[in-house]
């Protein structure tokens, strides 16, 4: 029995996805196949109802029962409430057959028997099972699932009726009860294999076991099928070989469907795009509802028969439920509708639907708010002439010459800024506009174009913009003042000052610098994140760039005693980044003077440059006191200066190296520090590199 | 060789400062004027080799001032040197894209400014 469990082994874990869905065929499955197929091919061959054939047949239902119980206790509970009911219909058909043996041997076979009893009331959890995985596939919606089934089970099982299984029964002379049971066996057959067929035409990803299903019940089919169509003349010995075949073929392979890969997710709800109205299903439900009532028509007119009364019945049946699911349907349309009418309406920025030709084909209240407008003034109409007619500074703006409609007619996606649209009564107003095309089955149809008033978004950036330069006016003016004067005074223009005096104005100066890096490290953060202080990338080597930075510095690493030095370029080697160089000299600028600040008189700073890949990094190292690990994710945050621990305070506004990260990121790069206390820092600037033809 | 060169800025710390400069350390000869009005007035009597411009000023800021100096027949071939403490990159470019020789920042080192005016200028 272990040849069919479902236990996962470490193998085929490896392709389970990522929700779980195992789709890994064991090879102990296959063994299961190969030993059924056996038994089948036995029980066709061997003489009916021998010892050897007994063994058989009854042996491998026996096997293929007891497996199906281990495999159903080991399910999930999602799906455990399917594989019991199909167990319970297997033992249901197995008892039945066992009773249609003992009668059979009795001799006390009649038509309808104990045994065609049991094997319709079988079907009753086979319903239930179904009934499980339609609301497993369709949650919140299992009531217009199961119209859709009965619709088409219906209608297939009247085809069968009428052009196989009526002309076989006509012979039989059966009537009343009997003719009801014979009829009713490839009938259900049919519903169960149509509801089944339905789930897997719902879309989703393929599942085995499902498809299983569909073949155990098609073979159950194909049983009653040829049961029906020679009871008229008697089932022969060879027939009942078959039929017992097929029986036994439809119960091991449903076994073989609870060992499948899938078993698992038959009634799981996937969210790629199960339980859709696919065209297949549209198609199957148009061939049913088409069909039916024209096959009633033209057997109606060969006389009145209770086949004809079934078939009548079950067209009428159809049309009734096809009225009840369009019903739905255009209800479901209509709430539909309003949900998407309402979250249109909700949202704050205009969305309007264009189609190629820059008609409006819809526009939603804050649209129609925002250049007041009525609905009738928009659909039907060109937007551009309506919204869009001039450019900011008046000029007229033609229709062809607009980005936004030749995006629209292109297909594209993207954000359009700078633009201005007009309202009813000519006024204008600024708006950032984003286009995403609209397709349909793959072709373009037109556009979905949502704008929005940025108005007050341009007066908070032009209030912000005058902050910036005012504070910085205000600020920087006295500073020229203080730093000038003292400069002057500094430099001996005026006469040599006495030593007290000279320390005094040293003090000064350094001070009167320190506030003045200050003012521009919080100018340029307030910069940074104002989105206000452009780049302009240019290839630039890294070498270079290091090489100017550390020829920038020498003056103050010669004060402090310290020695720097820039890698010099191997021959050969390029390490071409594209970036701002401006920007970039302030980065390594600002990590050299660190460098220096914090190393001890007579040490030395270097900077290194290696190629990784698409990025250049440029590293700065130092022989310096280090960084202790608890504070290196501190470094870059403002204000987050290291703890020195020897009370040395070190002059700078905390703000450079969140600075320089801010300029290294918005540079497509990085910024990385490593360091050991005692030992030295390596502070490493990552930045794209340019290969030979473009960025990299 | 000495200049003349007529200093515009209405802060009179500032203002005194670039006249010092650049008549001590860069030995030219320097007015001061604390306004565009009072440029205006002193350009009628007296033309610089150039004028070392604020930006911002009250009334008439330094752009006004610099149309006025390009409207004037007299002075208009004047060079004109803007000096400004703001850091925004629109104004930057603004300030760049009017007819100056050039545009200076604050806080500026007295000691090296009349180098700088004399890389601007050619000198």
């Amino acid at each position: 029995m272990r040849l069919l469990g479902t236990r996962g082994t470490a193998d085929s874990t490896s392709r389970r996805r990522s929700d779980g869905f195992d789709s890994t065929w064991r090879p102990r499955w296959f063994v299961g196949l190969a030993v059924a197929t056996l038994c089948v091919v036995l029980v066709l061959v061997l003489p009916s109802e021998t010892f050897a054939w007994n063994a058989v047949y009854r042996g491998a239902t026996a096997v293929a029962l007891l497996a199906f119980v281990l495999i159903a206790l080991r399910m999930p509970r999602r799906v455990r409430g399917v594989w019991w009911s199909l167990l319970a219909f297997q033992v249901l058909t197995v008892v039945a057959d066992t009773v249609y043996d003992i009668e059979y041997i009795d001799q006390s076979t009649s038509f309808p028997g104990t045994a065609d009893v049991l094997f319709l009331v079988a079907y009753v959890p086979v319903l239930v099972a179904l009934g499980l995985l339609i609301r497993g596939l369709h949650p919140g919606r299992d009531r217009e699932a199961w119209i859709d089934s009965v619709i088409l089970s219906v209608a297939a099982a009247s085809i069968v009726g009428a052009f196989l299984i009526a002309p076989a029964l006509a012979d039989s002379g059966l009537t009343g009860l009997p003719l009801l049971v014979a009829i009713a066996y490839p009938f259900l057959d049919l519903l169960v294999l149509c509801c089944l067929v339905w789930l897997i035409a719902g879309g989703g990803r393929p599942n085995p076991a499902l498809m299983l299903l569909v073949l155990s019940f098609a073979l159950y089919l194909v049983g009653d099928v040829i049961r029906d169509t020679t009871l008229a003349d008697g089932i022969d010995e060879a027939t009942w070989g078959w039929l017992e075949a097929l029986h036994l073929a439809g119960l091991l392979i449903m076994a073989l469907a609870a060992a499948a890969p899938g078993a698992r997710w038959v009634s799981a709800n996937e969210q790629d795009g199960s339980s859709r109205i696919t065209r297949a299903r549209i198609l199957a439900m148009a061939v049913g509802v088409v069909t039916v009532p024209i096959l009633v028509a033209i057997r109606i007119t060969g006389g009145p028969s209770a086949v004809n009364a079934v078939l009548a019945i079950a067209a009428v049946m159809i049309i009734l439920l096809t009225i009840w699911r369009i019903a739905l349907l255009v209800r479901q349309v209509e709430n539909e509708r309003r949900i998407t009418e309402f979250v249109l309406d909700s949202t704050g920025d205009g969305i309007i639907g264009l189609d190629r030709d820059g008609l409006v084909a819809f526009a939603n209240l804050s649209a129609r708010r925002m250049l007041r407008c009525r609905e009738e003034d928009l659909v039907g109409h060109r937007f551009h002439d309506i919204a869009h007619h001039h450019h900011t500074d008046g000029t007229p703006f033609a229709w062809e010459d607009c980005p936004v409609d030749a995006l629209v007619m292109s297909g594209g996606v993207g954000t359009i800024q700078g633009q201005t649209y007009f309202r009813r009564d000519g006024s204008a107003f600024p708006v950032e506009i984003v286009v995403s095309p609209l397709m349909r089955d793959g072709v373009l149809t037109g556009s979905v174009t949502s704008f929005r008033d940025v108005s007050e978004r341009q007066a908070v950036a032009e209030v912000q913009r005058q902050f910036v330069s005012v504070v910085s006016h205000e600020l920087r003016t006295p500073l020229t003042s203080i730093k000038g004067s003292l400069q002057m005074l500094d430099s001996g223009l005026f006469g040599e000052v006495n030593s007290e005096q000279q320390e005094l104005l040293t003090m000064a100066v350094n001070n009167s610098d320190r506030l003045s890096h200050l003012v521009n490290d919080i100018l340029d953060l307030e910069r940074l994140d104002a989105g206000r202080m452009p780049l302009h990338p240019q290839p630039v080597s890294a070498y270079e760039l290091a090489e100017q930075a550390v020829s920038g510095i020498t003056g103050a690493a010669d004060a402090a005693g310290i020695s720097v030095t820039a890698q010099e370029a191997p021959p050969g080697a390029t390490a071409v980044v594209d970036v701002d160089a401006h920007r970039i000299l302030q980065v390594l600028t600002n990590l050299l003077g660190n460098a220096i600040k914090f190393s001890e008189r007579g040490s030395a700073v270097r900077t290194e440059v290696t190629t990784e890949g698409d990025m250049v990094r440029i590293c700065v190292i130092d022989e310096g006191r280090g960084i202790p690990a608890d504070q290196l994710a501190r470094v870059f945050e403002r204000f987050g200066q290291v703890e020195s621990g020897d009370a040395r305070r070190h002059d700078g506004s905390g703000l450079g190296l969140a600075i320089a990260r801010e300029i290294a990121v918005r540079s497509g790069g990085t910024i990385e520090v490593t360091s050991e206390v005692g030992v030295g820092s390596r502070f490493a600037v990552l930045l794209p590199s340019v290969r030979a033809g473009g960025v990299a | 060789m000495t200049k003349r060169i007529l200093v515009v800025d209405d802060d009179h710390d500032v203002r005194t400062l670039i006249a010092m400069s650049l008549s001590r350390v860069g030995g030219h000869d320097v007015r001061a004027a604390a306004s565009g009005s009072e440029c205006m007035a002193e350009l009628e009597q007296w033309v610089p080799d150039v004028v070392v411009l604020d930006v911002m000023m009250p009334g008439m800021d330094g752009p006004a001032t610099l149309a006025a100096i390009r409207a004037t027949p007299a002075v208009a071939e004047v060079p004109v040197v803007f000096l400004t403490a703001s850091v925004v990159e629109a104004d930057m470019e603004r300030l760049h894209s009017l007819p100056v020789s050039g545009v200076l920042g604050k806080p500026f080192d007295p000691m090296q400014l009349p180098t700088l005016l004399s890389e601007l200028l050619g000198w």
